[in-house]
Parts: structure tokens; sequence; C-alpha cells
């Protein structure tokens, strides 16, 4: 058994390798359920359906039956498998043998499900897009680099960081305003960086998590040698998502780079004092930890201490924090493929008033598919008169 | 239109599409459950539809509708039962209740809430911390355990010498009868409060112990009490079954200290370390773990009531008693989870690879408790099982639970029929020592049968046959 429940949460093994693990690995006592010692709603495919078969207990349950012949692949079987947002909360509150696993074999049976034929619509049109164009958001590679147009960043030519942009903040329009953030804290504070421009393609992190692993290690494969080609060793990047794929899974395929994620290297500029917050935010803020940032990296602290740097702002935390926070739902592909979707029980929507419901103004995020989410939750839920959703590096480019 | 498709037809358009389900996978799901001696690849029993209500209106309904149709409907919440019990043997409805889950009431004044059958012992707990009370179950159900389904079951809390069994903190219940009516039993049935179940005529006793075949509880009223502010827990050790329970269990409990008296078997306490399969018992390990869980209004309270053992024992000793007492280190673990208010590690005794829970639990009188831990051992040795029992005193009497515990490999199928064959043995073991299983799946609830008094038998078919005449709530539970 792995010493910590994260050490091999990026292994990318089969699920044959798991068949002999999934024998009643979960005792089904549906700790996976509730959170401890805050005992809250943790999963979010359980908020949005109600029945017990989308809790990880389900889930293994299933599981099992397909590997042991009971039940057969089916196209339901694949839309709850890919129901689940991989957002790791239930291996927090899990107690039993499976929480060292569960995520690894949700993603190994997506794999299978791709593998069998039957990945759902939603599953195949996003991974056409990203094989297609190198982003999964069926938009022309030429386009990658539109947000940077009026901007002062730089392409990529030997400087000392590579800013990863990643595809959300690329093409999405909400996340656009983000990179455009983040570049501009990086110019303002003197740091040599570039960014790839159209030479940059999907990070694969989605692609990965939705069981595509042949396209992933193309993907990475192909990042890996740009980067080497190029001779970046040090790499910034916009999404937690990105982080993630270029920390933990490029090594396997022989990418050994310095990455952080954006607020790890804010944090260290702040505490050298290479950049400072000038300006005032008298405000009540919450903040959103990503799930690919902290239960998958655990880095709970750098976001933390930006927002604890900006003179005036008071943090209110929401009671599910850190390891125990609630995901907007578009973790595992889903802020491509929605299974979760965007009714009243959509992930999002409950995040969205919890965070309202602290009496902050500002929801604080750190990931541009948060913030995707989160201001699509903003108007369903209508808050937009009350309530803003912005990324941390909106609110210090604002201040600095 | 097939039957299967207008019985969907009618549930949705009493509860909406959307909570209803037929959906072979979702189904699935509910065919097994924890400790039950079923997995998703040796199914216990297979329902036809899941329906998931929100209102008591919507219970009535499709209650109503069952019973026109006789169709079997089965309630569920968590099914964390370990007995199999919301795993339907006659197919038909999973009523599945987690939903409803609102705290109606938290009546500090009069010490009790009331609850609807999805609150859990984790979010009831959230809403009583603050308020210095507690629902007395530390450790024993876990946190997502409904607090309905363990009080009508009379699941066992860790601090049952001081409250008893979880039946005994009923109050009252809100009920939906197999036919549609809803009834009330307790004080509430007449007055505005729901503070006990006397003086009159005591209709709880209709769903206690009954495994929902006589109704569905909506709202329930158990007993909350003043939370200690203080908690220790002492540990000694035993190498003697009858002098553990003779000369230490049974008159400590006698004095009314504590909150909690309880002997676990060595292997026991080896199972929480995780061996699996267990090593060989190390001479230093008593065959007996006794641990007393103390509770205080504060350390001076707590420091008095060590002193009060410690006296206790010097006592016993005078008179040439606890030859083997020695004192023990309780795993930190185990002393966490003893006062740690509900578990958090529910379902730990499954942590095994490929790890099913066996389960036999059982109330039976503690002057037995020696004789029947010797058996216990012997069979589950036999069956080359780590010997793993809890004892536990309840309050008010010498009669407590005991009950085994082991992991199994539920991979393999053979491995479950030789789990049925050694509860079988066990059950009887219990039952020769005069205990009562609990929580029974249907093997040991036939073993019960066969030694039960014809009368009650009679008794039990005749309120059976009035309340749901159709037999449709749970049917097959207490061979009805």
């Amino acid at each position: 058994m792995a010493v910590s429940k994260w050490e091999n949460v990026n292994s990318m093994k089969p699920i044959d390798d798991y068949k002999e693990d999934v024998f009643l690995c979960c005792s089904s006592c549906l700790n996976c359920m509730l959170s401890y010692p805050m005992y809250l709603p943790v999963c979010p495919a359980l908020e949005k359906y109600g029945f017990v078969t989308y809790a990880s207990k389900g889930r293994s349950g299933l599981i099992e039956s397909y590997l042991s012949g009971q039940i057969k692949m089916s196209e339901e079987f694949a839309n709850i498998m890919y129901s689940c947002a991989l957002c790791g909360a239930c291996r927090v509150s899990c107690q039993q043998d499976w929480s060292y696993y569960n995520l690894e074999v949700f993603e190994a049976i997506r794999e299978e499900i791709i593998d069998k034929g039957f990945a759902p619509p939603e599953v195949r049109d996003f991974l056409q897009s990203v094989y297609k164009y190198g982003n999964p958001f069926s938009e022309p590679r030429e386009k990658r680099a539109d947000w940077a147009k009026d901007t002062d960043v730089k392409k990529y030519k030997g400087q000392e960081y590579l800013l990863f942009v990643g595809s959300v903040g690329s093409y999405d329009p909400r996340a656009q305003k983000i990179s455009k953030a983040l570049s501009s804290i990086l110019i303002k504070a003197g740091i040599s960086f570039g960014i790839l421009g159209i030479e940059e393609t999907d990070d694969g992190n989605e692609v990965n998590k939705v069981g595509e692993r042949g396209l992933f290690e193309y993907l990475a494969d192909e990042n890996i040698e740009k980067f080497k080609n190029l001779g970046v060793k040090k790499i910034i990047t916009l999404s937690p998502h990105s982080f993630n794929a270029i920390k933990n899974n490029y090594p396997a395929f022989g990418g050994d780079f310095e990455v952080m994620h954006y607020t790890q290297f804010l944090k260290q500029l702040i505490e050298t004092g290479q950049l400072q917050i000038k300006g005032r935010l008298d405000a009540d803020v919450t903040f959103h930890d990503p799930c690919f940032l902290g239960r998958y990296n655990k880095e709970y602290e750098a976001p933390r201490f930006l927002l604890g740097s900006i003179p005036g702002l008071r943090l209110i935390e929401m009671e599910r924090n850190k390891e125990d926070s609630f995901c907007c739902g578009g973790g595992g592909g889903n802020f491509f493929t929605d299974f979760l979707g965007s009714g009243e029980k959509g992930a999002g929507r409950i995040r969205i008033r919890e965070a309202f419901d602290t009496k902050a103004k500002i929801l604080a995020v750190a990931c541009p598919m948060c913030a995707g989410m989160f201001e699509d939750a903003l108007k369903m839920e209508w808050l937009e008169d009350e309530f803003t959703v912005k990324d941390i590096a909106e609110i210090i480019n604002e201040l600095i | 239109m097939s039957r299967h498709a207008e019985i969907l037809k009618a549930l949705s358009g009493i509860v909406g599409e959307d909570k209803v389900t037929d959906s072979e996978l979702v189904l699935l799901t509910y065919s097994y459950d924890i400790g039950g001696l079923t997995t998703p690849s040796d199914l216990g029993g297979e329902p036809e539809f899941v329906v998931m209500p929100d209102t008591v209106e919507e219970i009535q309904a499709v209650l109503r509708y069952a019973n026109k149709n006789k169709l079997a409907v089965t309630p569920f919440v968590s099914g964390a039962n370990m007995g199999g019990l919301a795993v339907p043997l006659e197919g038909g409805i999973i009523l599945d209740l987690h939903k409803m889950n609102k705290i109606i009431e938290i009546n500090e004044d009069l010490n009790y809430v009331i609850v609807e059958p999805g609150v859990t012992f984790g979010m009831l707990e959230r809403e009583l911390r603050d308020k210095g009370l507690w629902i007395p179950v530390p450790m024993a159900p876990p946190a997502a355990a409904s607090v309905v389904g363990n009080v009508l079951l009379a699941g066992i809390g860790h601090v049952s010498g001081k409250y008893g069994n979880q039946a005994e903190l009923l109050n009252g219940v809100e009920a939906v009868l197999p036919t549609g009516e809803l009834t009330r039993a307790g004080t509430c049935a007449i007055s505005p409060y729901w503070c006990g179940r006397f003086p009159i005529p005591d209709l709880t006793s209709l769903f206690v112990g009954w495994m929902g075949t006589t109704g569905i509880v909506t709202k329930m009223s158990v007993a909350v009490y003043q939370r200690p502010a203080y908690q220790d827990v002492v540990t000694v050790g035993f190498d003697d079954y009858d002098e553990a329970v003779f000369d230490f269990m049974i008159p400590w409990q006698r004095l009314e200290i504590c909150h909690d008296v309880t002997g676990i078997t060595w292997s026991f306490g080896a199972i929480q370390k995780m061996h699996h399969p267990l090593p060989p018992k190390p001479k230093d390990e008593p065959l007996l773990y006794v641990y007393t869980q103390l509770g205080g209004v504060s350390e001076k309270d707590i420091q008095h009531k060590k002193d009060i053992l410690d006296d206790f024992i010097t006592s016993q000793k005078k008179k040439g008693k606890l030859g083997t007492i020695r004192e023990v280190e309780m795993l930190p673990e185990l002393k966490n989870a003893r006062i740690d208010v509900p578990n958090p590690y529910g379902g730990l005794f499954g942590n095994y690879k490929r790890g099913g829970l066996f389960w036999v639990g059982s109330f039976t009188p503690a002057s037995r408790w020696p004789e029947t831990l010797r058996r216990a051992d012997e069979i589950m040795i036999s069956y080359n099982m780590p010997p793993a029992t809890r004892v536990s005193m309840f309050r008010g009497s010498h009669y407590g639970m005991l009950r085994s515990i082991a992991g199994y490999d539920s991979g393999n199928p053979e491995e479950l029929k030789r789990m049925r064959a050694m509860g079988v043995e066990l059950v009887n073991a219990i039952l020769d020592n005069g205990g009562l299983i609990y929580k029974a799946p249907t093997w040991a609830v036939d073993e019960m049968i066969k030694r039960a008094d014809p009368g009650y038998l009679n008794t039990i078919k005749l309120i059976k046959g009035t309340l749901d005449p159709n037999r449709i709530l749970n049917p097959g539970r207490w061979g009805l």
C-alpha cells in the first residue's frame, strides 16, 4: 500500500491491473457520501443524480460486477462512469483500502470504455477536437494566441520561464481574461518569460482523465519534445490541470521540468520582493480550492498566501475548504463533456451558493475551468449583481 | 404496455421521473450491502425499481399503489445495517429515503431531536456538538448510517453501559403503514411534545425490531444527552474469560460509574492493526482487553472515577480475584475511535484486500459470555479465521452485546459459502447460550424461529397480517 493516499493517483495503470483489487474493495459503509468531521456532502455526481450508484461505493460495485462478468459494457455504464468529476473528495472521506486506488480505477475503467467502443458522444467529440485541433474547442491552432494579440506577451525564445497557458486559457473567453491578467503581472514584475503561442498544444490532462491514454501519450510526447527543442527548463502553468499533467505524468515520458502553478510562482515573487501589491481591496473574499491544485497536488497555502498579501482583503473560508473542498463540477473532463450538468443540483451551482452564503463579495479561484464553471453558475443563480467570480491573478493584476 | 412499464409510469407519476429508475445498473447498487455476505458479484436480492421520495405524501402514495398492486417495498437509507436487511428478498421497489434528511427539531429543554429517516449520525452530530449535546453513539455505526434505521434495529453504541442499546433512545415516531395511512406512536400521538413513549399504549414497538416489515418511519424522536466535557478510556487485560466477566465486568458495571464496559478478544485488537491473515497470538497479548470508558464534567470527576476503579480492583484482589489482570496500552487509534463522535472509521474491519466483512451480532446474557466466547473462539479457529469477538454491557442489566467479526476474501465464492456455514455455527452457539441475534440476516432468523415460542410467532403473524394484509413491506424477513 502506498504511504500516502495520493502517492499513486497519476499512475495510469490499465484496469486489468486492478482486477484482483476491486472485489468488495469498498465495504459499502457509505462514508464516501460525507466529509469528516463536517459531515457535509462530498460527491458532485451523487448530489446531481441522487442514487447511491453515483457515489464511490456504487461505482466500485459496478466495476466489480463488470470485471467479474456479471454485467456487460453499455452506454449507461459509460455514462455513469463519466459522470464522476474525479475530484477525489470521496478519496478523502473513504477509510478503506479502496481510497488508495479508487480514482485510478475510475480512470482505468474509462480507458476500458473507450477501448470497447462505448465512449459517449460527448467524450468522442471532445477527443476528436483535441486530436484534430490540439484543443477541445475545435478552434484552429492559428487562433490559440489571439488572446495575447493586444498584449506585450512574447513568444518563448529561450526566456527563463515558459508560461504554459493551456487550451482553456487560450480559447475560453472567460479564461482568456485570466491569461491576460497573469501575463500582465509577470510583465510588470519583470519576469523573463514567453508563451508557445500557436505552437502550444493541449497538455492532455483531461484527455488522460477521460481515459484516452494513447492520445495523452501523443500529446505529452509532442509537448515534451517541443519543450526540449526550445530549451525549456522552467514552466509556469495557468491551469492546475496543466500543472498536474506536466508535474506528475510527463516525467514518465521523459519530461522532467521545473514546473509551478502560477500561484506558487507569484508567492515566490512576493516573498523575494519582486512583486509588490500596492493597492488595497477592502472586501470580504472567499476562496475555492481547485481539485487539481489542492487534493491532487497538496497546494493549499500558495493561493491563501497571495490573498493574505492583499491589503484590506479579508479571507472568509467556506466550511468545505482545502482537502474537503467541494468540486466545481468541471474535473475529469466534465468541463467539456458536462455529464454533471448545470441544473439546480449541478456542482457549480451548489458551490456558488455555498460561497455566497459566506457573505463574501468575491469568490476567488485559481483555475480557468473553475472560473468558467462558476461564472455560469453565477448567472443560473441570478447572483451576478451581488457576487463576483475572480481569479486570483485578476485580483492581483488590478492592484499592482 | 407491459406491467413493468405501467408500474414505472405510475411511480414516475407519484415522485417525478428523476426520482424513480428501473436502470439495471442502479438496481445493482441496491442488491448487496455491508456485512450481509452479499457482494456486487454475489447479490443478495434484486429490486425492480428504486424510488427516492422527498415527502411523506409521496411515501403514502407509493405504499397505496404498491399495496393495491401487491408490490414488495423495501425501505433503504444507507444500507449500513450489517445484515443485508435493506436488500430486497422478493424484488419490487426499493424506497430510498436518504434524501429525506431534515432535522426537524432539536429540543434542548426536553433533550430530544426529531429527525427524518435520511438523517445520518454525522449530520446529527454536526448540529448537536455546538449545543453541548450528543446522541451517544461513538464509533459503532459509520457516520453515514441512518439514525432512524439504527434505532429501529436496536443498534449498539459504544456507551451502551450508560444509555443502553439505540432503541432505548426512542421517544416516538410518525410512520406510514403498509396500506398508506399515517400514524403516530409515543407521546406525540396525543401531545405536541415528542418526549417519551409512556404512559399510553406503546405503539413504537410495532416498528422496533421488525426490520421495516410493518411501516415506513417518516419522523422519529430520539433522546439526546449532555455531551461529557471530559472523557477517558482505561484498559486492562485478562488471560481468563471467566475472571474478566464475573470478577471484573459484571461487578464493575454494577457500580454504574462508567459510560461503557467492553471486552474485545486479542485478535479483535489485532484486526484493527490490519493484520490479515492474523499472525499467531503473541505470548504477552492478553486473551481479552477490557476497556472502561469514562465521561465526566471535569478532569477531577474523571480522576475520581479512575480512583474508584483502582479501589475496586484493589478490593477484588484482596478477595483473591483478578489473578491475571494487568494494565495494557490501548492502541491510540482505538482509543481515539472510542471518544470520537461519531466514528469516522466506519467499516474499518473490512479493510482487507478483496475484503468482505463477516458479522454476527447478538444480545446475550453476560453470565453466558465466557462460555460463548470460548465456543466462538473454537468455531472461528476451526475455520482458520481470527477469533475476534466483542462484548459490551447494557444499561440496567447484565445482558449485553456479543458479536464476532471477520474479514474474508469476498472475491472467492467458496469463501462466501464457508462464512455462511461459520455464521450458522456461531448463531447456534449464541442461541445455545441464551443470546438472540440482532440485525439478523435471514439465515440467522431461521435459526431463531426454530427455537421461538409458538405463541410469539403466532402473534407476530397476527400483527403483520393486520398491518400489512398484502405482505408488501420487506417480505421474507422474520419468516413473514
